[in-house]
């Protein structure tokens, strides 16, 4: 079994509805050692760099759209590389996210996001992420320190 | 697909979620069937959300939709959040925005007043 050692990897259509059974397996495979309310951020996380990619890599829903996700702990570290064909992150747009999305003030109602918060969601719970652009793929280095 | 339940306590009603994630595939479902209540005329609402384990960014903001389409006519008060849940509200300060306690009493306490 993947759980064993931690690892796995899991290919999906970019559909919303593949996301919870990919979640389910990551999940299995996040190790006890982070606690239950890191384990939940890790699987928000990449919960929401797929959202991320189903949104905005492949707004045209291509028929042949994949995402590819694969994980390992290396004892020190919890790491998810997260791979897709589908349009690139606009540049900067990552950096954007760092934090201040959630500067808004609550008491004004309006104001307040909808929607928008995936990255800045993901910068928040991994201690690295890196993104790059390989050739026509996306790849999406994640990882969470113990 | 159905995704909320609710009772009536009075003039509160409180909406159960029958799934035990709200994500990106079902947070549309679930914003247009609290709206439709909405419509219909409950505007004190308990949201309970002692059988969720998983919200996303998608299904925050379709409960923010919620309270926006409330107008200020109207309460929701949110209750039961599992420990984790409650961290996701913390992370993007939603827990400035809602008003949440423990207990259902206390939520229907709350949004009765």
């Amino acid at each position: 079994m993947a759980a064993a050692d931690n690892s796995g990897q899991c290919t999906i259509a970019a559909s919303p509805d593949q996301v919870a059974p990919l979640a389910d397996r990551l999940r299995a495979d996040i190790p006890a050692v982070f606690g239950d309310d890191d384990r939940y951020m890790i699987e928000l996380g990449v919960v929401e760099a797929l959202n991320n990619i189903i949104l905005h890599g492949y707004p045209s829903h291509r028929g042949d759209a994949r995402i590819t996700v694969s994980w390992a702990f290396d004892g020190g570290s919890f790491r998810i590389s997260v791979t897709d064909n589908g349009l690139p992150i606009p540049e900067g747009r990552l950096e954007a996210a760092r934090g201040q999305v959630f500067e808004f003030d609550p008491e004004v109602l309006e104001k307040v996001p909808e929607g928008g918060l995936g990255l800045s969601i993901v910068n928040a719970v991994f201690d690295d992420v890196t993104y790059r652009r390989l050739g026509d793929r996306n790849e999406l280095e994640l990882s969470k320190r113990v | 697909m159905n995704i909320i339940d609710i009772t009536k306590q009075g003039e509160v009603a409180v909406v159960s979620l029958v799934v035990r994630r709200l994500d990106a595939s079902n947070a549309l479902a679930f914003k247009e069937a609290m709206v439709a209540r909405i419509a219909g005329g409950d505007r004190r609402l308990v949201l309970d959300l002692a059988g969720v384990d998983f919200i996303d960014s998608s299904g925050l903001g379709a409960i923010v939709s919620v309270l926006k389409n409330l107008g200020g006519n109207g309460n929701l008060t949110i209750c039961n959040l599992k420990g984790p849940v409650l961290n996701l509200f913390k992370l993007t300060r939603m827990d400035k925005v809602f008003t949440i306690v423990d207990s259902t009493e206390a939520a229907v306490a709350r949004a009765g007043s």
